[in-house]
């Protein structure tokens, strides 16, 4: 009876949601062609180049630059800076003001004869005379550019001077305006309503609706269905999916979730090389605040969004099985976890729709994720959905720990997990240490920008680097996060792949838990370059330094496992192969990284971009590749094509390194990362770069093919088609539905043989 | 070609030779890194490229007296002796690398003091653009001819001590770069010299550079931290020149 | 769908995760929404009708608890006798305290780093006079009515000792006086936070000093506070107010979740009655309500007495 009421409550609500958020508004447009942002904290005191004012910035200066509607290309406008407030509404006479105004484009001049106002030598914006400086209005003349459709930035400073000798007491103020051409009118409104990545989502929308449409008419045609009938059919079908809170189920839920993600970060990812194949000028492709939104999306949808989700799917089907539980400790705190991140990710794109998302980079620094300057208010849809996001790792990693030490089958004693177990059961006590800090930082920055607090505002004296050290606390041993489990899973294929027990358990296991715990000592070294405290910078390039020494057990117990076997080249072990070199080669730039004097030089540039892709995508993403291709036949009960497997590796890998091989190279010539543009001599490198990614995007189409053509088409798996030795292989495939038919007991090589 | 040539070589002296300001002990590191970087990814590929070509396997291949079955914890297999070795040879590589990083980053954390034999240069920056300020006392040598004005009859005014998005500094000099932000997080980074320092707001950093240890010339200056819209554009030229 | 757990499939979950993604939207929408970024108002009815979702999905979560006699369901077997000695529920409760242990320690860090950054208000510090960089601890702010913090303190630790009176209660097959020490801890609960908003409300009104206060004597010594806090202290006046208020309000809302789970405690004492058997639930509670009775014990002197 009470499931009734939910079904209808449940449908009734989704509606609502439906028409909720169908009332959105979808960008803005300018009617006059002019906005105007008044920016008066973030001024600046350049207002008269003969002054040295370092006094505080003034909201009572009024600075006011007339400007016309729009402009016709090649016309010479007249314009009017005049300021108001401050001290020169008292002070008479001499020295009582300047100003200083740039445009982004077309030419600034005085007016012929004009003694008021000079362009200094070699400069393209103006600024008042010595003479000039007894003024408050001046006029000066700006020739529009070659090109009508496009906007010109006019930036103007206006300094109110009291006239005495000193520079105390003296304020100044800022405005920016930006003043469209005549035929940007259209196109900017155009523009603002459907920016490229907005129209992307809408296209999305769109072919959604229609598929939606074309199914649903189909079956109402072909089964002579009504078309509620047809609905109700399609709900019995999702409704359990909805409501399940079986730990296979769920895991399904989270990897298919976490690949769609990977799918749109990964265009994400592609926009930005398309931005990058050549340097462009503003809003060439994406506009430079477009082209922020776009790295920030792509960085927080790849890392939150799809690799972690994986991950998740990942433990959630395996770990009860290879613990031998029936399901979590707690199935229905798990599937809230689960529905959390989709809808998290949801909060996160708003800003799409709601003109620019968050465009704070994926580690938001304050004091511009808590200024006004940032995207608004995409960024507060970035804030929330985070916070979301956080919420939903914080109760996974609950409820894994509790899984993990207290549900264990018979025999299952700790130093006998399967590595891939210990990985989850490291990972998520990381996550327990440091999401929960990261979380609360979120939840300040959104109190910041929501209600008012002061924690991150410079104005009010606040500490601009105390975001860092809580994001960055939570922020390093989120990377080991991601890529510990996929340590988990390269030991399970490359043991059972080499058909003999894994070198060194134990010191797998060891050398695990000392990354976990160095993890949170070395998170200063993405902070290099700030001005914390010499000595905090340099423990912990000590301690970045010693990571290498457990990672290199790992690696090197890998290979010694090799050496002797048997090994056998199905695709999760090419998989698992190509990942140990990849990841190899990212974890050296690491430790040429942590160097303190390299880093200050290749900090923030495309080297640093170069090894994150290198341990991310050639670790964590390949390694899972690998993992869909080992535990495919265990969740679906068929194997997965061979032929292709095989071919999405090796076109995976070689356009993986073309595209971020090169990436050293662009940033040892000293490119930035986060920039929309860059100097023309880096062009070919870009444009190979670009390509190579592409292409490699492009490969990962096969994966897709491969997993939907098995899915149906695939030979049958059996329980245990790669002779595995966990207690997964033990059970069917894919698991009956209380996963075990009988609690396993896991048994001792060393009792077997008696 | 110039491509390939790219992939091979990295087209940036800076970084291995006068690095970071000195020529003397600076190009070291980077090279010792650069060595000990391929000796280990070469060790670690040509190891598995080994494996791959020895142990693979064939069919009809007996099975393992060890090998894996289903439900059944494995022999532990390990070698105490071996297991040392790669963590100590490692820990001793590392180490070695830390040690090589300490001379170099005293000299870069050795800021001189403000006095008479250092030219102290206030950085302002802002979005999106960099200030730079000469001290009140310093006469503008006649020979910086690059970030000037004019006055109102056109004829070039040298003797500026504020200017925009252009510094010119002498060359065998100390400067000292004191570095303020206005608003955002920034970063000074002189691209060609390898120097990079976050600007934060609330807060002065430093930075150094020798200017006898670079030639004279043309520098850029990049704005390296995210600071909005137009963080890509925030340039700026630094010009080296030589003075009497 | 595990028979086992006693658990079905439920959509709670995904009516929770939805309604706070609608929740947050319309937060988000209704403060910085709209043409001019500064919030469309309209959006608040989107923000209350995701409160309201994520409010049903909540109920039908803890509907299935109180239907049934206890809250536990079948324990789960344990196969390793060390683990065995606690009930899953209890270490996953332990568990998520070292996650809210996380949670106090970064709000409790922020502030003494701004601490140990800021020089004390002295009004006799040059640098204090003027645009003033020097901190006024909230304490000073409270200082001349100190007494509600006080009782606020023994208001809570004493609920302490009442949830544990409850536990020892039910016990002892004693349903009368574990609803009655239940309904205890509840009133002092109560009390705790209408002192606490009363409080706030006077400090951010000014009301604190503003009476005594000799304009001559502008010191603390004569209830009187630094110039800035004339016109009150709230979280938007300095960084003082935002730790202040942030920090408080975490813990407040930490105490309010205890109430609300007092409400269902005491609900489901009154209708099925926690005994010899069943009271896990009321020794789980009692486990996070010492754990926010702590915090309190470090927001206490770090806030009203440094
Ligand atoms: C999966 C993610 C992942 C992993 C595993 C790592 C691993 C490491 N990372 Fe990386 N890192 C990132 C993701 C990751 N990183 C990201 C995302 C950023 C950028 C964040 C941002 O700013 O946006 C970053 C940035 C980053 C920086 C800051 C750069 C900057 O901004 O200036 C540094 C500096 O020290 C660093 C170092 C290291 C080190 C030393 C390791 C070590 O753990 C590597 C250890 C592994 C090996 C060394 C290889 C195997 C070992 C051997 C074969 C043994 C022998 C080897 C030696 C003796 C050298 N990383
Ligand atoms: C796991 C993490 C991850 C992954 C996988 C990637 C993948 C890619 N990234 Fe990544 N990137 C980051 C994490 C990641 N990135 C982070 C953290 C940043 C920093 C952000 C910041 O500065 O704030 C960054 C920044 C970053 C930059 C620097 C931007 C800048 O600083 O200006 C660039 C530039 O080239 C880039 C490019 C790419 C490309 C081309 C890929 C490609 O590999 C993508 C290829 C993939 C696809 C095209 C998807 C296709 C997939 C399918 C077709 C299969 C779909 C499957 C199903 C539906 C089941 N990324
Ligand atoms: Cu200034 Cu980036
Ligand atoms: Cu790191």
């Amino acid at each position: 009876m009470i499931t009734m009421n939910l079904r209808k409550l449940s449908i009734g609500f989704l509606i609502a949601i439906l028409v909720a958020i169908s009332a959105f508004p979808t960008g803005n447009g300018l009617p006059t062609g002019i906005t105007d942002q008044n920016t008066t904290d973030t001024v600046i005191a350049n207002g008269c180049t003969c002054h040295n004012t370092n006094t505080e910035a003034t909201s009572s200066v009024i600075v006011n630059l007339t400007l016309p509607e729009n402009f016709t290309s090649g016309e010479t406008y007249t314009l009017i800076l005049n300021i108001s407030g401050g001290p020169n509404d008292l002070a008479d006479g001499e020295n009582r003001g300047g100003f200083f105004v740039t445009a982004s484009d077309g030419e600034l001049s005085p007016t012929v004869n004009d003694t008021l106002v000079q362009k200094p030598f070699g400069f393209t914006h103006l600024t008042h005379t010595s003479e000039g400086n007894d003024y408050r209005e001046w006029s000066f003349e700006w020739t529009a550019p070659e090109k009508q459709d496009i906007s010109v930035e006019f930036v103007a400073y206006g300094n109110s001077v009291n006239g005495a000798d000193s520079s105390q007491n003296d304020y100044w103020n800022k405005q920016a305006t930006t003043l469209y051409g005549v035929d940007a009118v259209i196109e900017v409104e155009a523009h603002e309503e459907l920016s490229g990545p907005q129209k992307l989502i809408y296209a999305f929308a769109i072919i959604a609706v229609t598929l939606g449409v074309v199914v649903i008419g189909n079956r109402m045609v072909t089964k002579d269905q009504a078309f509620e009938d047809v609905l109700k059919g399609y709900w019995k079908a999702i409704y359990p999916w909805l409501t399940t809170t079986d730990h296979k189920y769920v895991g399904i839920m989270y990897i298919c979730t976490g690949f769609g993600w990977f799918f749109v970060g990964g265009i994400l990812g592609l926009l930005i090389r398309w931005q990058l194949m050549e340097p462009r000028i503003d809003g060439d492709f994406l506009t430079y605040e477009e082209y922020n939104s776009t790295f920030t999306m792509h960085g927080t949808t790849m890392i939150f969004m799809a690799a972690m989700p994986i991950i998740f799917g990942f433990a959630n089907y395996l770990i009860p099985l290879q613990i031998g539980a029936r399901d979590l400790a707690f199935p229905r705190l798990n599937a809230l976890s689960y529905w959390l991140l989709p809808t998290g990710g949801i909060v996160i794109y708003m800003g799409y729709f709601t003109g620019g998302a968050g465009d704070v980079g994926w580690t938001g620094y304050t004091p511009y994720s808590s200024g006004d300057t940032a995207t608004t208010p995409g960024t507060d849809f970035w804030v929330a959905g985070q916070i979301m996001l956080g919420a939903s790792s914080t109760l996974t990693a609950i409820n894994f720990l509790v899984t993990m030490l207290r549900m264990r089958a018979p025999g299952v004693t700790m130093m006998r997990l399967p590595l891939f177990s210990w990985s989850i059961l490291i990972t998520v006590f990381l996550l327990l240490l440091s999401i929960p800090v990261f979380t609360v930082a979120l939840i300040l920055l959104m109190a910041d920008r929501t209600f008012g607090t002061l924690y991150f505002n410079v104005e009010a004296g606040a500490d601009p680097i105390l975001w860092q050290h809580l994001f960055w606390y939570f922020g390093h041993p989120e990377v080991y996060i991601v890529i510990l489990p996929a340590f988990g899973v390269l030991s399970e294929i490359i043991t059972t792949f080499s058909r003999r027990p894994i070198f060194g358990y134990t010191s797998m296991v060891y050398a695990m838990a000392t990354i976990g715990i160095i993890s949170f000592i070395v998170y200063g070294h993405h902070m290099f370059t700030t001005g914390a405290d010499p000595l905090f910078r340099f423990i912990v390039m000590l301690t970045t330094m010693l990571v290498a020494v457990p990672t290199g057990i790992k690696i090197f117990n890998w290979l010694a496992t090799m050496t002797g076997g048997s090994i056998v080249l199905k695709t999760p072990m090419v998989f698992a192969l190509g990942t140990v070199i990849t990841f190899t080669i990212g974890g050296i730039t690491g430790i040429v990284l942590a160097s303190i004097p390299i880093d200050i030089a290749l900090h923030d540039g495309y080297f640093v971009v170069a090894h994150f892709h290198y341990v991310l995508v050639g670790g964590t993403i390949f390694a899972f590749m690998g993992g869909v291709y080992y535990w495919y036949p265990k969740m679906t009960g068929k194997m997965m094509n061979e032929k292709l497997g095989l071919l999405h590796f090796a076109l995976s890998f070689i356009f993986f390194n073309a595209a971020f091989y090169p990436m050293h190279n662009v940033g040892l010539s000293g490119m930035p990362r986060r920039y929309a543009t860059y100097d023309a001599s880096l062009t070919d490198l870009n444009e190979f770069i670009s390509i190579a990614a592409m292409l490699f995007g492009f490969v990962q189409l096969i994966f897709v093919y491969n997993v939907l053509y098995s899915y149906k088409n695939g030979e049958e798996a059996g329980d245990d088609p790669w002779d595995g030795w966990s207690l997964e292989w033990t059970t069917s495939s894919p698991p009956p539905h209380n996963s075990f038919t009988e609690i396993p007991t896991l048994k001792i090589a060393e009792e077997e043989k008696q | 070609m110039s491509l390939i040539e790219d992939l091979i070589f990295f087209d940036n002296p800076s970084i291995w030779n006068n690095f970071g300001g000195t020529s003397s002990g600076f190009g070291g590191i980077v090279w010792q890194m650069f060595i000990w970087s391929v000796i280990v990814g070469v060790l670690v590929i040509a190891w598995l490229v080994y494996n791959l070509i020895y142990f693979r396997r064939k069919d009809g291949d007996p099975d393992h007296k060890d090998a894996l079955k289903a439900g059944v914890f494995p022999h532990e297999r390990g070698n105490t002796i071996i297991e040392l070795t790669w963590t100590i040879a490692p820990l001793l590589l590392v180490t070695w690398l830390t040690v090589i990083s300490l001379a170099p980053l005293n000299y870069l954390w050795d800021v001189p003091e403000e006095d008479e034999n250092t030219l102290t240069v206030e950085v302002l920056a802002v979005q999106w653009q960099w200030i730079f300020e000469m001290p009140s006392n310093y006469t503008i040598p006649s020979e910086f001819t690059k970030c000037g004005g004019v006055d109102q009859d056109g004829n070039p005014i040298q003797n500026m001590q504020i200017t925009y998005n252009c510094l010119e500094i002498p060359h065998d000099s100390i400067i000292r770069f004191n570095i303020n932000s206005e608003d955002v997080l920034h970063a000074f980074y002189i691209v060609e010299i390898g120097i990079k320092q976050d600007v934060v707001p609330n807060l002065q950093t430093l930075a150094w550079l020798d200017t006898s240890t670079v030639n004279p010339g043309e520098y850029n200056i990049y704005c390296a931290e995210m600071c909005g819209r137009s963080h890509s554009q925030m340039l700026a030229k630094l010009y080296i020149t030589e003075v009497a | 769908m595990s028979d086992e757990h006693g658990h079905h499939g439920t959509i709670a979950p995904f009516l929770f995760g939805i309604s706070s993604a609608v929740m947050f939207i319309g937060l988000i929408m209704a403060t910085a929404g709209g043409e001019d970024k500064t919030g469309d108002a309209g959006y608040w009815f989107v923000f209350f009708f995701g409160l309201a979702g994520m409010l049903t999905g909540f109920m039908m979560w803890v509907q299935d608890y109180w239907n049934q006699t206890s809250e536990e369901g079948e324990e789960i077997r344990v196969y390793h006798e060390f683990w065995g000695t606690i009930t899953t529920r209890k270490f996953g409760m332990w568990i998520f305290l070292l996650t809210e242990v996380m949670v106090f320690s970064t709000l409790l860090s922020a502030y003494l780093r701004y601490r140990a950054a800021v020089p004390d208000y002295d009004s006799n510090l040059a640098e204090c006079v003027g645009i003033d960089p020097c901190w006024v601890p909230a304490a000073d702010v409270i200082r001349s009515h100190l007494i509600f913090g006080v009782i606020n303190t023994f208001a809570l630790l004493l609920s302490s000792l009442t949830v544990v009176l409850a536990l020892y209660a039910a016990k002892n097959n004693n349903p009368k006086a574990t609803t009655r020490y239940l309904m205890a801890t509840f009133v002092l609960g109560a009390i705790f936070l209408i002192l606490k908003l009363w409080e706030w409300g006077e400090m951010k009104n000014g009301h604190f000093w503003s009476d005594h206060c000799d304009p001559l004597k502008q010191d603390i010594a004569h209830h009187c506070i630094a110039p800035k806090y004339e016109h009150g202290f709230w979280l938007d006046t300095s960084l003082e107010g935002s730790t202040f208020y942030i920090t408080t309000g975490t813990h407040g809302a930490h105490v309010f979740v205890g109430l609300i789970a007092l409400v269902y405690l005491i609900a489901k004492a009154n209708k099925d009655g926690y005994n010899e058997e069943y009271h896990d639930t009321i020794e789980l509670f009692g486990l996070y309500w010492h754990y926010v009775d702590l915090v309190w014990v470090f927001v206490f002197p770090f806030f009203y007495l440094y």
